[in-house]
């Protein structure tokens, strides 16, 4: 049975981006939200295995997000996907309960890994 | 900013430049110095902190298309697609820039969401210092990416 995957990038192309990299896998990507405040109200509605969360985005940004998204859910599995390389990002990250942190662009193998990786917590 | 340093972060502008168009869409591009003719499309955005400068990315429209068609993975793309995707793509450049520029010079920069539309980039009177890097593609199409100070 595949695992369900929300998305939350402000960017379309990431969507379809994910969509190609995860077909023919056991992860399927069930809903696509474009802000932070869309991925609050969709998550309870959808309840999805993991979340893909992009960290800058107009608005709430992904930290947020995801700090709200925990207090809310706190089984919620969030995977933090930036184009940023901080190290003070990866840590914030895994401060708020963060499961893996990937840096664009991505790599299938690595995507993959990070959700397996996520489930098994 | 002394030489040396000035050098590394240009060596390192190259290299993110190359490094990333491979990765994402999987097309390679070479340095040579070349002339935008014909359809181009500009990605840009301003560095901000304690290095201050706009970095844009002048595309051929071919091969910015080209690009959109690879990692969408279809052959037929619209206008909004190749924006949004020069956007995207300029992004993890510009992330994988400010990253670099931290290694060497340990000073934060952080950067605006990119702006796009079809055409060269035109400089205001005020940005006089131009830093351009050139590149061809296996299919002739050129890019140029810019910093200006």
């Amino acid at each position: 049975m595949s695992k369900s995957v929300m998305v939350v990038d402000d960017s379309r192309i990431m969507h379809i981006q994910l969509k190609n990299l995860l077909a023919d896998t056991e992860y399927s990507v069930v809903v696509c939200c474009k802000s932070g405040e869309e991925a609050l109200k969709m998550y309870p509605q959808v309840n999805p295995d993991l979340v893909t969360m992009d960290i800058l985005m107009p608005g709430m940004d992904g930290l947020e997000t995801t700090k709200h998204l925990l207090d809310e859910n706190p089984n919620a599995r969030v995977i933090m996907i930036s184009s940023l390389a901080y190290d003070d990002t990866i840590n914030e990250s895994d401060k708020i309960g963060a499961k893996e942190f990937l840096y664009k662009p991505l790599d299938r193998d690595k995507l993959i890994d990070a959700f397996n990786k996520a489930l098994e917590d | 900013m002394n030489n040396i340093k000035e050098k590394q972060i240009q060596t390192m502008f190259d290299m993110v430049m190359l490094d990333i168009t491979k990765q994402y869409t999987g097309i390679v591009l070479c340095r040579r110095d070349t002339l935008m003719t014909g359809d181009v499309c500009t990605v840009y955005t301003k560095f901000e902190g304690e290095y201050s400068a706009t970095v844009a990315l002048c595309v051929d429209l071919a091969l910015m298309t080209r690009l959109t068609q690879r990692v969408m993975q279809q052959d037929m793309v619209s206008e909004e697609d190749v924006e949004e995707f020069a956007k995207e793509y300029f992004n993890i450049i510009c992330g994988r820039l400010v990253a670099g520029f931290f290694q060497i010079t340990k000073k934060v920069l952080n950067f605006q969401i990119p702006s796009f539309y079809i055409g060269k980039y035109f400089a205001n009177d005020c940005e006089k210092n131009w830093r351009i890097l050139s590149y061809i593609s296996d299919q002739n199409e050129c890019a140029q990416f810019m910093c200006i100070t």
